[in-house]
This record gives structure tokens, C-alpha cells and sequence, in this order.
């Protein structure tokens, strides 16, 4: 696959505090690429660097193998970037859709992109004429990610699209997103916290912690604080009171994963090595891997996902809102920091 | 009070009879302070743009300078055009004094720190989400800072109004820098000014009805635009 955006050695820092450290990321043309981590890990910032509306302190930003500034002018018009919080002109729908096709150069079809563009995303030609303040928060959501979708862009970046909408927009911003690869082969950047969908989607989930990328496959990250426990175990106190232990943290703060593929689903009681938490199914999703189904379960706020294989599950008959025992072995907590 | 009710009497005659004195004053004054305020807002609405929009070392310091010079009194600016227009100062080989350029520049300068602060305030009052919403839609600067003109356009116009409220009632630099020559540099204020100090009341009156009547209009146009915009 051709590689699309590349950043090499970045960093940002505010006010002398680092807020991401990127030493090599590649985005590839035309997939999906879901962003996910904690509030505060830098999923916000990545996207504004990455969309070039915003400077890194240092490092190199690479669209289609060319070194790029932010607000070039040759590249800005081939990326687009929808804030979690976008601003509507104080203007019609019609206005706000168009000005971007505008400030491009693009004078003639403007009505007809603008009803293309309002229709991805589920609303009649007709709405063009509604004012700004006549539109509901869902409703001025969709019309800021048509007013993407109608630039036809390379590149769409999404910081959390769905985060203060109802359930009804959600599902028609996720379907217009998805179009815009489907149509146009726009590569997408999402990020979200709405983590069965970015499963469901996505070509590939980058976790961000405190800045720094986390290899992918890492799904379980264990952010901590632990306390000592043993000479060889630290533990961690779930919300919902339950302990999780795992081998010697290297400190308090430290943050460590659990590769779902060793954790277990299983009703038998633990092995000497093993140790035992329960927790609440909130998703049963089918991985890309054929054969195999993802389990998400939630300790309080924790959130775990287990690999299955398609004949347990079609035999156990795991189904959502179900208390579930998972074994694991403390020692195969890897640590990251 | 009797004198007083044959002032307004009086002064709607004057009006009424298109009275050539009252109405060279007014001309006047509607010419010198559509030129301030063009220059005053083409100067200043940049100025405050930048001054709101932009993030840089000292930008306190110039926002404080520019609040103080809200305030500043107008004989004070009279007094410093007229050193430098007048055949002493620096720019005396222009012949501006007693002038309605010379009373031109010095209203501009009245009403500048006006635009430029109320310009700023109101790009500053813009939420945050403007900036990037703009540059994530590829607009060049030429544009973000047209499009954030007309986001702002509300806060705009109460600093044109407010500015032209300024120039319009001020008589300091009208009397210094014009000098009250009748005919040539007398405005409405200065006039009033004169012909109450001489007694007329009559022409004193009929020449605020018509500054009320200007302020009037301004203000009509205000709400209309705010209604339309």
C-alpha cells in the first residue's frame, strides 16, 4: 500500500510540557485508521498535526513522500479536519456546506455538491436554506461533516464525530463517513471512543498513552496506580473493588498491557499461576480474523478484550450484559513504562 | 422658558427655510467626519483584527495603550494636530491647518483606538473553534481574516456607531484645528458652540435637532442592519 501521511521524529509540546512524541508513524492510502486512548493522551493533538492546521514544535511531516509545512497552501485543500467541537458560520447550511468548495475556487455546481453532501449524511437538498441557529446540536454535527465530504478530500480526520449526538445521527455520521472511503477513497483518521465501532471498521487502532503511540495489538493497556503487593506482585484496584495483580511495576504510575490472546475466558478455577476477575460482557464483536470472536468485557471503568474461537462461543453461548469469569497470569502483564 | 420654546420655534423655520448658515455647518460636518470615519475604519478594523487574532510578546502592552487611548480627550488631540499641522510643526508646509482635512485627522485619530479596540474585543469574543473550523476547510489567511470580519460583524458595527457618536459630538479638535471660519470650517458643534455663547439659540437648536436627527438615522441603520445581518 502506498503510504499517504508519514511523520517522522515529531513532537509538541505546551508550555514546555510534551504532549505527544511520535518517533515514526505511516498512514496508508485509502484505509481506516482508528485513534483511541484516554481523555488527554494526545488523540486531539495528533489529528491537528496530522491535518496541518496546527505546527509541531519539531519534527517532519511527510503527505504522499513530500516534506509538508502546516497551511501549505499546495496541501491544505487535499486534507480536512472535523474538531470535536466544530464552528458553524453564522450563515445558512447552504453557506457553511459551500464554503469550502469556495475558498477552493469552485463557483459553478455549488448547489449540486451541497445537496450531494447534505444527502451523505441524511438530509434533503431543502435543508440548505435552514439558518445556523436553527439546527440542533446533531444536526449542526452532520452538517459540519458534510461540509467535509463535500471537498471530496484525500485525507478526512474525525476528532470523536459522534460524541455529543444521539444514536439516530451517530449511526448516519458513521454511514457518511464510511461512504467517503467507499466513493472517493478517502483515507480516514478517526478518533473515538466508541471502541466496538472503531473495532468494527477499522483497518487498523492506534492506542495513544500520555503522547506516545502503542503498538496496535495492545489492546488491554493498564494504566494504573499500582501499589506493592508482594516482592514479586503489584496490585491495582479496579472501581468496581475487584484486584488485579501483575509482576513488579516498575513504579506507581506505570502503565502495562495484557495482549488479549493470553487472557482467558474460562469457568474453571484458577491454576496455581493463575489468578481470576469477573466482569460484565458489553460487546461480542467478529475479529477479521476469521474463526475468531473479540469480548469486551468491563471491571468498572476497565475494559478488557478476550479472544475467543468461534466454536467456544458458538458453544457457551456468550451474550451481552453476562457476568463472566476471565483467568490470567499476573506475569504476562508486559510493562511499557 | 419662553426663550428656549421660541428657539425650537425658531429653528424649525430655520431648518424648514433651508437656512444657508445652519446648512454649511452641517455640510460641513457630514464631510469631515465621512472621511475620518472611512480612514478610521479601514485603518482600524485590520489593526484590531490583528490585535484580537494574533498571539504575540507584549500584546498586553498594546491592548493596555490602546484602552487608555479610548479615553483621550479631544482639545488634548486638537492641541497635538495643531502643533503639527500648524506653520511651526513638522507638517506645516501642507497648509492643513484650519483645515477640514487638518479637523480629518485629528477626528481619525479620536476614533481609531475606538475601532481598533472594539475590533479586537469582538475577534477576541469569537469562540476559539473559528480559527481551526477555517483552516481545516483550506481557507488562505486573505480569507480567515474576511470570514472573521464578517463572524464578527455585529461587534463591528456598534464600533463604527460607537466611533461615529465620537466624531460627530466632538469640539475640541473641530475648534483648534478648524478655527470656526464660517462658510469653511464650521461644524454643528463649534457652531452651536458660537451661537449660544452670541445668544442664538435658535440657530444653537436647530443645529442639535439635526445631530440628533444624524444619530438617529445612525442608530436606525444599526437595528436594521442587525435585523437584515
Amino acid at each position: 500500500m502506498e503510504p499517504v501521511l508519514r511523520l517522522q521524529k515529531v513532537k509538541h509540546q505546551y508550555n514546555q510540557r510534551t504532549v505527544l512524541d511520535i518517533p515514526e508513524l505511516t498512514l496508508f492510502r485509502g484505509s481506516i485508521i482508528g485513534l483511541a486512548g484516554p481523555n488527554g493522551s494526545g488523540k486531539s493533538t495528533l489529528l491537528r498535526i496530522l491535518s496541518l492546521v496546527e505546527k509541531c514544535s519539531s519534527g517532519t511531516i511527510y503527505f504522499e513522500n513530500k516534506a509538508v509545512m502546516p497551511f501549505d497552501a499546495e496541501y491544505r485543500h487535499l486534507l480536512t479536519f472535523l474538531p470535536q467541537e466544530p464552528y458553524l458560520l453564522k450563515r445558512t447550511v447552504f453557506d457553511n456546506i459551500a464554503y469550502g468548495l469556495k475558498v477552493r475556487g469552485i463557483e459553478k455546481g455549488l448547489r449540486a455538491s451541497v445537496a450531494q453532501a447534505l444527502e451523505l449524511v441524511g438530509f434533503p437538498s431543502s435543508f440548505a436554506d435552514r439558518q445556523w441557529y436553527e439546527l440542533s446540536g446533531g444536526e449542526a454535527q452532520r452538517v459540519a461533516l458534510a461540509a467535509r465530504l463535500a471537498l471530496k478530500p484525500a485525507c478526512l480526520l474525525l476528532d470523536e464525530p459522534t460524541v455529543s449526538v444521539d444514536l439516530e445521527s451517530a449511526l448516519t455520521i458513521h454511514q457518511a463517513i464510511l461512504s467517503a472511503r467507499q466513493e472517493w477513497g478517502t483515507t480516514l483518521v478517526i478518533s473515538s471512543h466508541h471502541q466496538s465501532w472503531l473495532n468494527e471498521v477499522c483497518d487498523r487502532i492506534i492506542y495513544l498513552y500520555k503522547g506516545r503511540l502503542l503498538d496496535c495489538s495492545y489492546k488491554n493497556v493498564l494504566l494504573g496506580p499500582w501499589e506493592k503487593f508482594s516482592d514479586e506482585l503489584s496490585v491495582m484496584t479496579m472501581t468496581d473493588g475487584q484486584n488485579l495483580y501483575a509482576g513488579r511495576a516498575p513504579n506507581r504510575e506505570s502503565s502495562g498491557v495484557m495482549i488479549p490472546q493470553l487472557m482467558r475466558r474460562d469457568s474453571s478455577p484458577p491454576s496455581k499461576n493463575e489468578k481470576m476477575i469477573s466482569g460484565l460482557v458489553t460487546g461480542v464483536f467478529v475479529d477479521k480474523h476469521p474463526g475468531i470472536f473479540c469480548i469486551h468485557v468491563a471491571c468498572g471503568d476497565q475494559q478488557f478484550q478476550v479472544n475467543i474461537a468461534e466454536e467456544d462461543f458458538l458453544k457457551e453461548g456468550i451474550f451481552p450484559n453476562q457476568q463472566v469469569p476471565l483467568l490470567y497470569r499476573p506475569t504476562d502483564i508486559i510493562w511499557l513504562s | 422658558m419662553s426663550f428656549i420654546l421660541e428657539g425650537f420655534v425658531k429653528a424649525f423655520q430655520l431648518l424648514y427655510q433651508g437656512d444657508s448658515e445652519t446648512y454649511s455647518a452641517v455640510l460641513a460636518t457630514l464631510k469631515v467626519s465621512s472621511i475620518s470615519m472611512t480612514v478610521s475604519l479601514l485603518a482600524g478594523i485590520p489593526l484590531g483584527y490583528l490585535l484580537g487574532y494574533l498571539d504575540f510578546p507584549g500584546k498586553r502592552g498594546v491592548r493596555t495603550v490602546v484602552d487608555t487611548l479610548l479615553s483621550l480627550p479631544t482639545v488634548f488631540i486638537g492641541l497635538v494636530v495643531y502643533a503639527f499641522i500648524s506653520n511651526r510643526g513638522p507638517l506645516g508646509e501642507f497648509g492643513l491647518l484650519f483645515t477640514l482635512t487638518g479637523i480629518a485627522i485629528g477626528q481619525s485619530i479620536l476614533a481609531l483606538p475606538i475601532v481598533i479596540a472594539l475590533t479586537a474585543t469582538s475577534v477576541e469574543g469569537l469562540e476559539r473553534a473559528l480559527k481551526l473550523t477555517l483552516r481545516s476547510l483550506g481557507a488562505s489567511p486573505r480569507q480567515m481574516f474576511f470570514t472573521t470580519i464578517w463572524e464578527a460583524r455585529m461587534g463591528l458595527l456598534i464600533a463604527a456607531v460607537t466611533a461615529a457618536g465620537r466624531v460627530l459630538t466632538e469640539v475640541g479638535i473641530s475648534m483648534m484645528v478648524g478655527g470656526n471660519i464660517k462658510w469653511h470650517t464650521r461644524t454643528i458643534t463649534t457652531a452651536i458652540a458660537l451661537e449660544t455663547n452670541k445668544g442664538q439659540f435658535a440657530t444653537g437648536i436647530a443645529l442639535g435637532l439635526v445631530l440628533l436627527a444624524m444619530a438617529f438615522a445612525i442608530n436606525l441603520s444599526l437595528s436594521t442592519l442587525r435585523r437584515r445581518v
